[in-house]
């Protein structure tokens, strides 16, 4: 159970640390009061659409702690509809000139440059380069497939915003639900602040003198996610982090009490042992052994056992949780199940102490005749 | 008596392989993932996979019943080899034979495939064990 709580936890952490990071904006505005719904839509990848003027991009851009920014649209494909061949998926129109959380991806991939036609995937769609999908009766092919975070970025489609107002322009007649989405409308604009040289503030006191200069938005900050991840689990995790301490202290003690009757059980076979010659130092570690080798085999199928279930069932854990959910690395983990694996040992050697001791000190004869 | 058990134990598999794909972990548009009344679904993917699921869970049932009535030594080698290929089938139907919906978010994805494959190993097990105890 410690390694499930912690597992989450790290693994809750990691992904938010590459979501952020793929978000790379400092800033993210969108309409007044609605920043908590984008939260949450970018931790669960639910879709979530809303519009606003603009009229608002170039408010922000002129605003002088602003170094640049970028629009941002968002759509939901349509569910149950022939026209879209993937139901109910996010799609964020992006500003490919302008752009730069999606655009330092492709920096570093062969593609260069995305065409009017072209998408870039999520991770999580289990789509590949060169499909061909349709969303609103338009079709698009797969240009790239960006790294997973374990965020709901993994279940977005990245689309070129032009392409995307030409798309709600063409649904009414292409589409069995017309877009409603007008060219002069935006959902989200990305910003990045000016740094302290450049007469730049800190993301917060930017964040509040953005908003009080236009009372139109909200804002979001990187942060915000990290706390509301927390948020979503704070409850699980105290109830899986109370539980296990709950568990460790019975176990520790039922391993006492069984070894301690499995002593008493084999007197006369320690009486007879302790009679040709076996010191008590012997008896005291043949019990101690025993002991660590049963601890030892149960930590290793109980680690077997939860990292089988932690893997088989991380989405559906991450869905449920509503938090990110992207395995730690391969060094953070081993230590986690090394120390999962020594504290199992460390407690199964410690409650076998005392009836270890209290054998190993039986005088043999009394051993021998108590246990006839 | 062991072997009445493992009539029993696969006969519960059967049980739970016929819950899972329904009620426990259920596929799209199944169970708590079933549209509202008057909207009816429209077919997934993976409700040809549930269905194999269902029937191969029935199968487990009726062979589990065998050692149960009938708790010989023979019973349970077919019983044993029984649960073998029907652990084998009840991941080659997701996997490969009947499919799942494509996208990885999906609830046959994310829950009842995780859970087949847990329940077929389990499967597996008890017919290995089953074996074992046909050879003693």
């Amino acid at each position: 159970m410690q390694v499930s709580y912690r597992l989450i936890e790290l693994a809750s952490q990691h992904s938010l640390e590459l979501g952020i990071k793929r978000l790379g904006a400092d800033l993210v505005a969108v309409p007044r009061g609605l920043d908590q719904t984008l939260e949450q839509s970018y931790l669960t990848g639910e879709a979530v659409t809303f519009y606003m003027d603009r009229t608002v991009k170039d408010k922000i851009a002129g605003n002088s702690l602003v170094e640049k920014v970028s629009a941002q649209v968002f759509i939901k494909s349509l569910a149950r509809a022939s026209c879209c061949s993937l139901w109910n998926v996010y799609l964020i129109g992006f500003e490919p000139e302008s752009d730069f959380t999606i655009l330092p991806w492709l920096s570093n991939h062969p593609l260069r440059k995305i065409n009017p036609d072209q998408i870039l995937a999520g991770a999580g769609l289990g789509l590949e380069e060169g499909d061909t999908v349709r969303f609103y009766g338009r079709s698009l092919r797969v240009a790239g497939i960006l790294d997973p975070t374990g965020m709901g970025l993994d279940q977005t489609v990245f689309i070129p915003i032009q392409t995307a107002y030409l798309m709600a322009r063409e649904s009414a007649v292409k589409a069995e639900q017309p877009l409603p989405l007008g060219p002069d409308q935006i959902s989200a604009v990305l910003i990045k602040l000016k740094p302290a040289r450049q007469g730049g503030m800190p993301g917060y006191r930017s964040a509040y003198e953005l908003e009080k200069a236009i009372p139109e938005i909200s804002i979001i900050q990187p942060d915000d996610l990290l706390v509301r991840a927390q948020a979503n689990l704070a409850g699980t995790l105290r109830t899986l982090r109370s539980a296990s301490y709950a568990i460790w202290a019975i176990t520790a003690l039922l391993i006492g009490l069984v070894f301690a009757l499995a002593a008493n059980e084999r007197q006369r076979e320690i009486g007879i042992l302790r009679a040709l010659g076996a010191t008590q130092g012997f008896i005291f570690r043949m019990i101690l052994w025993e002991a660590l080798l049963l601890a030892g085999s149960g930590a290793i199928i109980g680690l077997i056992l939860s990292m089988s279930i932690l893997a088989g069932f991380s989405r559906l854990i991450a869905l449920s949780l509503q938090v990110p959910f992207y395995w730690p690395g391969a060094f953070e983990l081993g230590l986690l199940l090394f120390l999962a694996a020594v504290s199992a040992l460390l407690t199964a050697g410690v409650s076998a102490l005392v009836p270890a001791i209290q054998s190993s000190r039986q005088d043999p004869y009394e051993a021998i005749r108590r246990g006839e | 008596m062991r072997i009445r058990i493992f009539g029993m134990l696969i006969l519960v598999w059967g049980l739970i392989l016929i819950l899972i794909p329904w009620v426990l972990f259920p596929v799209c548009g199944a169970g708590r993932f079933a549209s509202s009344p008057g909207h009816p679904e429209k077919p997934h993917p993976c409700w040809p996979t549930a269905k194999a699921e269902t029937v191969l869970g029935i199968l487990s049932i009726g062979i589990g019943l065998i050692p149960l009535l009938k708790p010989t030594r023979k019973s349970i080698l077919g019983a044993s080899l029984s649960s073998i290929i029907i652990s084998v089938l009840v991941v080659l139907f997701p996997g490969f034979i009947t499919g799942l919906c494509k996208a990885p978010t999906m609830a046959c994805r994310i829950g009842t495939l995780p859970a087949l494959v847990g329940l077929a190993i389990i499967m597996l097990l008890t017919g290995l064990a089953g074996l074992a105890q046909y050879d003693s």
